[in-house]
């Protein structure tokens, strides 16, 4: 043995030393075995010896740890479990996975199975048939498109089949035959008036011309039908001649064509004097067979386009009416 | 206030326009033009006196028509009853 003693280099008595002490040298001994076991003495029942640091022989008495695992019980969907050494458990349902894309899905209260992976393409439904409640299935087929042109609309033919309805013309409206939507020309109304358009002029023109120009009386109607009439009601106010041997003459026209001659000889006198004769009044009804805009106005000329004849003379009103009159 | 037409009256007599309101750039004419902007505009500050004369030079005919027809004999009812 050496001396001091290994590992915990205890101090020994030496034989070989001439002057010896034994007590005192035991003394020595002794209190240094006591020195080095010190941190043994002490502790409680159930108490466990550790290590308080990287020193040696520096030990602490402390508390057995609590809530040591001295079971483990299976419990739903695992198995295995024991009480001492290694235990193994095994999740239940990742055992019931045996290929590729199966799914687990559950039968009931803390049961479940296997569903193995459909065929490409189909989905996963619900089916309450099946032991798991679902299936794979093809997908529903979505409607096919009936459509092809711009204003189709789709509607529902010989019970839930799309069919398509193809856009009507221009003012032809939505209608029912034979139980389907259809696109249909409207009934006229059977007379009934369907817009009114209205406008007034009161500027002063004087013609000395046999040429006929614009009285400044106009008014434009988009028809809702081509076979719609055009009650056009004009009212020419302040007409008259002013000067020489001359008359008024008016005429109106539905664009650039004339209609009507609606005055031949206003105020003519036979003589130079002024006459004026009010209003010249007309009705006419147009047949346009147009759904476009559609512009009526008077015309006014003088008689051989010597004198001057006017129209809203001293700032008088005329109005021109149209009115659009279903067949 | 004279009319954008008493003036074209005026200027224009023996016609050949047609005038919208009193705005000169609104004139229509037959063929050419007959007067310029500056008459046109001119005429409402002239056309009073012009037509004051031209009543003036009516009235003067008149009554010497009216003599002219003493002198004959006759009345403007003996005209009328000729259809004149």
């Amino acid at each position: 043995m050496s001396n001091p003693t290994t590992p915990f280099s205890w101090q020994m008595p030496t034989a070989t030393d001439l002057v010896t002490d034994l007590p005192a040298d035991f003394e020595v001994f002794g209190q240094a075995v006591a020195t080095s076991m010190a941190d043994l003495l002490g502790g409680t029942s159930g108490q466990i010896l550790a290590k308080n640091s990287n020193t040696d022989m520096d030990f602490v008495w402390v508390t057995n740890d609590v809530g040591d695992i001295t079971a483990v019980t299976a419990g739903t969907g695992i198995s295995g479990g024991g009480t001492s050494g290694a235990v193994t458990i095994t999740n239940s349902m990742a055992t019931e996975i045996t290929a590729k894309g199966d799914l687990i899905a559950g039968t009931g209260s803390a049961t479940f199975d296997n569903i193995p992976v459909g065929n490409n393409g189909e989905t996963l439904v619900a089916d309450s048939s099946t032991s798991t409640g679902l299936k794979w299935a093809a997908p529903a087929t979505g409607m096919s498109n009936p459509m092809t042109n711009t204003g189709d609309t789709i509607y529902s033919s010989s019970g839930s089949t799309p069919a398509r309805l193809g856009i009507g013309s221009t003012g032809q409206v939505l209608t029912v035959a034979s139980g389907v939507p259809s696109w249909a020309t409207p009934a006229g109304g059977g007379g009934k008036v369907l817009q009114v358009i209205n406008a007034t002029t009161s500027t002063n023109v004087t013609s000395a011309s046999s040429v006929y120009a614009n009285t400044g009386l106009t008014a434009t109607i988009t028809p809702t039908l081509n076979t719609s009439k055009i009650l056009v009601l004009v009212n020419q106010a302040g007409c008259g001649k002013q000067s020489s041997d001359t008359a008024l003459q008016l005429q109106l026209l539905r664009g650039a064509t004339v209609l009507a001659k609606i005055e031949g000889i206003g105020g003519y006198t036979g003589t130079a004097a002024q006459n004026f004769i009010g209003s010249v009044s007309s009705s006419y009804l147009d047949a346009p067979a147009t759904t476009s805009a559609t512009t009526y106005k008077t015309q006014m000329a003088s008689f051989g386009g010597t004198g001057d004849s006017c129209t809203q003379q001293q700032s008088s009103v005329s109005t021109i009416t149209l009115l659009e009159i279903g067949a | 206030m004279a009319t954008g037409g008493e003036i074209l009256r005026m200027l224009c007599p023996s016609g050949g326009w047609v005038v919208y309101g009193d705005d000169f750039d609104s004139i229509i004419w037959d063929d050419q033009a007959k007067c310029t902007k500056a008459q046109f505009t001119a005429g409402f500050a002239q056309y009073d006196a012009w037509k004051a004369e031209q009543d003036a030079k009516a009235q003067t005919d008149k009554v010497s028509a009216q003599a002219k027809l003493e002198a004959l004999g006759l009345t403007a009812y003996d005209l009328k009853a000729l259809g004149l």
